[in-house]
């Protein structure tokens, strides 16, 4: 039950990682890009990493997957701010309708 | 070296020991945990670790601060929730074929005090629905958001709070508008 429950949340991680790789390709400027990649990337990776935590054999591959994700998450929001705030330094304004 | 650090320079790192020692303790069950407990890892190991507690990593000088248990419990499930929600948001503008995003740059006003909190809050905008933060100014935040939706700004009045109360600071009175740049 729980290799099935795992896999459906790999699934579903592919799914959002698809969809802000979709949105990178698809938004107009760096802004919008960064919105597809900060968001849908960060809850994608969470479920892959629940996802193979109920595969994990022992507790400690789990701990490590639950850190990778945390790690990822400060890494990617912090980056996320630095690229925006260097876009708007080097002059580049946001697209807009 | 006694002469080169004087007297003030020598307290200040004795009184860092602690929280030094604590910093290392930290990082290196980090790695412990990253590295599966690989022997051989902490060649690279040892001086990566060394050199991240010397640089001190985290929210910034801004003075010490602390987390108040509660406050993190109250937070987490209202920080997934709209975690959840920013990505379905994105994915639906992305995959939607006629759906096109609508930006516009908004000044949000913080008022959590300068320091830890508000650089907690400036990452935390990048994980919520629609907005992405740009800069972080004496006055508050730059936020670009992807819909130009007030919903989205209602949502960081919201997770403002529940940092204040994850900091254990004083809840803060209801913000004032943001303000269209």
């Amino acid at each position: 039950m729980s290799a099935l429950a795992g896999v459906v949340l790999i699934v579903m991680g592919l799914l959002f990682f698809l969809s802000g790789t979709v949105g990178l390709l698809r938004f107009p400027d760096v802004f919008t890009r960064l919105h597809a990649i900060s968001k849908a990337d960060t809850l994608a990776l969470g479920l892959v990493c629940a996802g193979l935590a109920l595969h994990a054999d022992y507790g400690a591959l789990q701990l490590k997957l639950l850190l990778i994700w945390l790690l990822v998450i400060v890494s990617g929001a912090t980056c996320s701010s630095l690229i925006a705030r260097a876009a708007l330094a080097h002059g580049i304004r946001p697209w807009q309708r | 070296m006694t002469q080169l650090l004087g007297s003030t320079g020598i307290r200040r790192m004795m009184a860092d020991l602690p929280a030094l020692g604590a910093r290392l303790a930290l990082l290196a069950a980090i790695w412990w945990v990253l590295t599966g407990g690989s022997l051989s890892a902490w060649v690279w190991g040892v001086p990566a670790v060394l050199i991240a507690a010397c640089l001190r990593p985290g929210l910034g000088s801004g003075g010490a601060w602390r987390w108040s248990l509660m406050g993190l419990l109250r937070f987490v499930p209202v920080f997934a929730w709209y975690n959840v929600r920013g990505a379905l948001d994105v994915a639906v503008l992305a995959l939607h074929p006629r759906r096109r995003p609508d930006p516009v740059l908004l000044g949000f006003p913080l008022r959590l005090p300068p320091g830890p909190s508000r650089v907690f809050m400036t990452n935390l905008i990048n994980l919520l629905p629609g907005t992405l933060s740009t800069n972080l100014t004496a006055q508050g935040i730059e936020i670009h958001v992807l819909a130009g939706s007030d919903a989205n700004i209602r949502i960081l009045t919201i997770l403002e709070r529940r940092v204040a109360d994850l900091f254990a600071l004083p809840p803060a009175p209801d913000a004032p508008w943001a303000a269209k740049r």
